[in-house]
């Protein structure tokens, strides 16, 4: 949070399909949107961790969650 | 006197009963006068008002108690301290429900609470010592008690806890017993190996150890694999590889004994594993169980393949022996088959000694140096090829297979996996001897079941690596293998659970069977399906691979090449799994095959990796090098590492594994890819072609995020920076003008 998230908008226009712009406004917004995509993440990979007893986020909780997290911030 | 005036009011009946009671502990109780010996009724007052009520009885009736009176009396007059002293001690004396209830209470209670933790703690205690005793000694029966009475005495969390005990206890004993009882340690592997160690504990238990050595992790993949590993013996068995590997390795690769044919090939599946260091060994043990049937079969073509290396049967073959009389031979067996099925019979040998190793493979995991035992491994060429690289090309290749497998823990591991699943397909395909082919096979079922095998509870480093390598390789051997070897990973790679993976892996690894297929040479086959990463380490591996095969067939490689490859797959695995991880997006499709297969592969084996990196493969590789990342037309689409990790670590408070990355590269990517369309979707709805705040914050809204109640700014304000909330909320800044008024 205390950094800039380098490049969102390249990424962004990229992967949108028609030529469409970003206006630095709602660049921030993108930028919200990932960090709260990422928070609700990390949260979930943590509770998932706790749940088998271990203090480390590893990769295999990371994966357990994500397929959820991911259908959840469909819109 | 005084007493008696301040004496609170009391029930006759209490009274009586007190004074009753008092008189005859009273008499009892020469010093103390005032034995206040009460029933539970009276209350510490009432004790006093009783001792008083008491002394006054004792006045008016006793006079020849003069003296007790009068002790009485002067105890009476300290006051009610002096009684509640009195009471106190009485209350002491007297049951608990008396004076002082609080105090009595407490040690009562204390007592009840001490005596339950004591309990509980010796039930512990016992099952430790229990353990530690099977342990020390070694044998398959004691290790099957101790791990019985844990089990039955320590609850599942008792059990954990006690479980690290026994892993440091466990750990210590290997090591003083490791070189005494090489052969009773097999035997009491196999034991611990039959099992079925439930899916937790190895993955508490990885955890733990994650930190452990490769060969210890692939140890206990190796018990996974047998399905019964209790956890303890895995611990022992991690601990065993990791420092026993050269001593196991040899003597359960030699296994010369062919007896079990099904426990050899758990055995060797075992010992590849171990060797191999995939964590998937688990998955292999599963996907060995049900092919134990095949594994039989194969075990008994191996045996006479491994029959060549009598040294080393010679050695494992007592171990074997151990092992198949204790653990269940069976589930060893089936363990192995696959993985024998995927080396093609010629090391039967090994195979046995691996299942005799099962408990020694994990000890001896890995160490190239240990290309004897590869040699048994052989007869697991698939699964050996990847991970013994360079020790086995050593050995004979039938030899070497096994020992490489076993060498590099976790690529073998994961190649055994592949193997097993593909050796169950081809009991008869013993012809695929040729390891290479088997490792490309195995590198197709690999992906899978690396993919499966994670998620069945392996802890993270260990079966990421192993996934990584197991990807690898089975993309690798998936062309190889071809149709046999191809159906029963894929039903190896179903039972290995883990769907999303499955679905990951199968995909993964029918795109690289599918390249690796068409390309002549086994080893050709086996650079291209890795991502141009590997291709100097295919490179390499064609060079030992035609030097020691002559029959590589895309089927299955011979054993030797197997081993050799599989070395050199290792290690390249290795060296990919680092450059891929840090290289950007693979333009290549295997590359990118490759990347998702990194995503599940922890960090790559640094270790290995620069020995391998020297290497220079003169042969061209099927396909050309790609660049990293995608060409200038391609456009990056990551987030950078660190700002990613960073950010990650922020919001999860705890600590995170730098094996997340990966996975959560992955996972951003595809979230990118979604908000970029519904951005797009929102923005073209409005007849817009700007993207503009709007739009994102509807889909806040849709996401659920944003409500009635929650207005964005609030989320502006928690997450964003300064200057990107001046962006989007207007501030009320004082930057008022005063402009004066003009006065006409």
């Amino acid at each position: 949070m205390l950094k800039k998230a380098p490049k969102l908008k390249s990424i962004i226009t990229t992967k949108a399909k028609t030529n469409i712009n970003v206006r630095p406004t709602s660049e921030a917004m993108i930028e919200l949107l990932t960090l709260m995509f990422l928070s609700n993440l990390a949260e979930e990979a943590k509770a998932k961790a706790f749940e088998e007893k271990s203090a480390t986020i590893r990769a295999h909780h990371l994966k357990a969650v994500s397929k959820k997290m991911l259908k959840k911030a469909k819109g | 006197m005084n007493i008696l005036q301040t004496e609170p009011v009391m029930t006759p009946l209490a009274h009586g009963r007190a004074a009753s009671e008092g008189r005859q502990p009273s008499s009892a109780n020469s010093s103390k006068g005032c034995s206040i010996e009460l029933s539970g009724l009276d209350l510490p007052d009432l004790t006093i008002g009783a001792a008083s009520t008491q002394k006054r009885l004792f006045r008016k009736r006793h006079l020849t108690f003069d003296i007790s009176a009068f002790e009485k009396r002067l105890d009476a007059g300290a006051d009610h301290v002096d009684e509640n002293e009195e009471s106190e001690q009485s209350s002491l004396t007297l049951s608990s429900p008396t004076l002082k209830t609080p105090f009595v209470e407490v040690r009562t209670e204390k007592r009840g609470l001490q005596r339950r933790a004591l309990q509980r703690r010796r039930i512990s205690e016992t099952g430790f010592d229990a353990a530690v005793d099977g342990w020390s000694m070694e044998g398959e029966t004691g290790r099957g008690q101790t791990e019985q009475s844990l089990s039955k005495t320590t609850s599942s969390e008792g059990f954990t806890l006690g479980l690290s005990k026994l892993s440091d206890s466990d750990i210590t004993s290997e090591i003083i017993h490791r070189h005494t009882a090489l052969c009773a340690q097999p035997g009491a592997m196999t034991d611990n190996l039959s099992i079925v160690a439930t899916r937790d504990k190895p993955t508490v238990r990885v955890e733990e150890e994650d930190q452990m050595e490769e060969d210890q992790m692939e140890e206990d993949q190796m018990e996974e694999d047998q399905m019964e590993v209790d956890q303890m013996e895995v611990e022992q068995m991690e601990v065993e590889l990791g420092k026993d590997k050269s001593v196991y390795a040899f003597p359960t690769e030699g296994g010369a004994e062919p007896q079990n044919g099904s426990l050899t090939a758990s055995k060797s599946q075992t010992e590849e594993e171990k060797h191999t260091g995939d964590h998937q060994m688990k998955d292999n043990a599963t996907v060995a169980e049900e092919e134990t049937g095949v594994a039989e079969s194969l075990d008994t073509v191996r045996e006479d393949a491994a029959n060549t290396e009598e040294e080393e049967n010679n050695v494992e073959a007592p171990t074997e022996l151990e092992g198949e009389a204790d653990s269940q031979n069976e589930e060893n067996a089936a363990v192995r088959s696959p993985s024998e099925e995927e080396e093609a019979a010629a090391e039967s040998q090994t195979e046995e000694e691996q299942d005799g190793v099962d408990s020694q493979v994990e000890e001896d995991v890995v160490p190239d140096t240990q290309t004897e035992e590869q040699d048994g491994v052989d007869s697991e060429p698939e699964e050996v090829a990847e991970a013994v690289s360079q020790s086995e090309e050593e050995d004979v290749a039938p030899d070497s297979q096994e020992a490489a497998v076993d060498i590099e823990p976790e690529e073998d591991s994961a190649k055994s996996q592949s193997e097993e699943e593909e050796e169950t397909a081809d009991d008869q395909s013993e012809q695929e001897v040729p390891a290479e082919e088997v490792e490309d096979d195995l590198a197709d079922s690999q992906p899978e079941d690396k993919h499966d095998g994670k998620p069945e509870g392996e802890d993270a480093e260990q079966p990421s690596e192993q996934e990584e390598r197991d990807l690898e390789h089975t993309s690798r051997r998936a062309p190889r293998s071809e149709g046999p070897l191809v159906v029963p990973v894929t039903e190896a790679a179903g039972d290995l659970d883990d769907a999303t993976e499955e679905g990951w892996s199968d995909g993964k690894s029918k795109a690289p069977s599918s390249l690796h297929m068409e390309s002549p040479e086994t080893h050709a086959s086996y650079t291209d399906a890795d991502p141009g990463a590997d291709n100097e380490n295919s490179f390499h591996f064609l060079e030992l691979a035609n030097d020691t095969k002559d029959r590589l067939l895309n089927d299955k490689s011979p054993e030797e090449a197997a081993e050799e490859e599989e070395e050199v797959e290792e290690e390249e695995e290795e060296e990919e799994e680092e450059e891929e991880d840090s290289d950007a997006i693979p333009s290549k499709t295997p590359a990118f095959v490759r990347q998702k297969m990194n995503f599940f592969q922890p960090k790559p084996q640094n270790i290995q990796a620069s020995s391998k990196t020297g290497e220079a493969i003169p042969v061209p590789k099927p396909k050309p090098v790609r660049k990293k990342g995608k060409g200038p037309a391609k456009k990056q689409t990551e987030l950078p590492k660190r700002y990613l990790m960073d950010v990650f670590k922020h919001f999860a408070k705890t600590k995170v594994s730098p094996d997340v990355y990966p996975v959560l590269r992955d996972i951003m990517d595809k979230y990118f890819d979604r908000l970029a369309e519904d951005l797009e979707t929102y923005a073209l709805h409005a007849k817009r072609k700007t993207i503009e705040v709007e739009d994102a914050v509807l889909l806040l809204r849709r996401q659920g995020h944003v409500t009635d109640t929650v207005p964005v700014e609030v989320l502006i304000e928690k997450y964003l920076r300064m200057e990107q909330r001046k962006l989007l909320i207007p501030i009320a800044t004082s930057g008022n003008v005063v402009i004066p008024k003009k006065w006409l």
